[in-house]
């Protein structure tokens, strides 16, 4: 069975992991900005204070869970729709 | 022929379209502890790059836009390559090598292909997801061997592919490029000079993209459909067509790249993929 993540544990982190680790990422130039962000679940859970295999369920999760239930649903018709113009 | 020739070279037999070193040195520079080649193979020295065209060209004429990732040959073959590799370095050579990297935790891969990519010469970062964008081939599908053999390392190119000329030019005018002007949702950033400024990219939307029919995707709506109450609309989420492509999709192992969009109007990737006709007027049989 997975490893089990409190939920006061995942509510009060999931922000900060998502931001801190490569979910979004920054370039100065073209090299990745790894003071904030671009940041290894070990780096995280170092600056948090909290264990490294709880951070890397709640990014596991909060990834996921982040986005809307429709997202994959609306990004197929996204990619239709930007074929079919591209070929008009 | 020097080990580094003999090695490229059997990579190119077996269809990579280029091949290029990295030393570990350079990659540790960038990657955290924990996604470094040595994290993977104890004493490893290089990094053999094996970089290919995404599909034939002719997946970019397809009006469905499946098309185009279910022609995808070389990501098929491509760990084929590394792992035959690394099984000459070591009957040959006598050094340890692998051919795989560990799968990816989430969406964190073990080692960055971008970054050895990169390191090995085959292109550099582009303003469109930091995709590694090389000159020839355009978008490239990697793999790659990492060896404790130490081998003359090719480093990472001067300058950069991204943005082309006309990227800039486009820049100038309307502050925007092809890429950025296709996914805002995902992309962001900024050219100064002829240069990338800054940039910033959207790995969660992106994967919604490019790993549409995936693992996200799935576990979402296994989530949705066990949260569900009403057993109408949970046999609508879970017999309907989205969840049967989806099922499908993980069952044939082709769950990434299923997107390009982004390149689609790059003028770096128009070029690799325009073809000319050698023959005109072929003989009939």
């Amino acid at each position: 069975m997975a490893k089990y993540v409190a939920p006061e544990v995942y509510n009060k982190y999931k922000n900060l992991v998502l931001e801190m680790s490569p979910a979004i990422q920054y370039y100065d130039g073209l090299v990745a900005q790894r003071e904030t962000s671009c940041l290894s679940d070990r780096e995280i859970a170092d600056r948090l204070g909290i264990d490294v295999e709880d951070v890397t369920e709640i990014r596991c999760i909060a990834e996921v869970e982040s986005l809307p239930a429709d997202a994959w649903l609306k990004s197929a018709n996204w990619k239709r729709e930007k074929v079919r113009n591209f070929f008009k | 022929m020097t080990p580094e020739e003999e090695i490229k070279q059997y990579g190119l037999k077996r269809g990579a379209n280029q091949v290029g070193i990295a030393s570990v040195a350079d990659i540790n520079k960038y990657a955290p502890p924990g996604h470094r080649p040595d994290d993977i193979l104890t004493g490893a020295q290089s990094v053999i790059v094996y970089a290919g065209h995404l599909a034939p060209q002719g997946a970019w004429q397809s009006p469905d836009y499946r098309t185009h990732y279910e022609n995808r040959d070389f990501p098929r073959s491509r760990w084929g390559i590394s792992l035959d590799t690394a099984k000459l370095i070591e009957t040959k050579y006598g050094y340890y090598s692998l051919g795989r990297i560990p799968p990816a935790i989430g969406l964190n891969p073990s080692l960055s292909l971008k970054l050895c990519a990169e390191m090995a010469g085959l292109g550099t970062r582009s303003l469109a997801a930091a995709i590694i964008l090389n000159k020839e081939l355009g978008i490239l599908s990697l793999s790659a061997c990492i060896t404790a053999m130490p081998l003359r390392a090719d480093g990472p190119r001067k300058e950069p592919v991204c943005p082309h000329p006309a990227c800039v030019r486009m820049w100038n005018r309307k502050k925007v490029t092809p890429c950025l002007e296709t996914c805002p949702e995902c992309l962001s950033g900024e050219i100064e000079g002829n240069r990338i400024k800054w940039m910033r990219y959207d790995r969660r939307i992106c994967s919604t993209r490019a790993q549409n029919l995936g693992t996200g995707a799935l576990q979402r709506v296994l989530l949705e459909a066990s949260a569900e109450p009403d057993p109408e609309a949970r046999r609508s989420i879970l017999l309907g067509s989205f969840c049967h492509g989806l099922i499908e999709t993980i069952a044939a192992a082709n769950t990434t790249g299923q997107c390009g969009e982004c390149l689609r109007r790059c003028p770096v990737c128009a070029e690799a993929r325009h073809l000319k006709v050698n023959i005109r007027d072929p003989e009939p049989l």
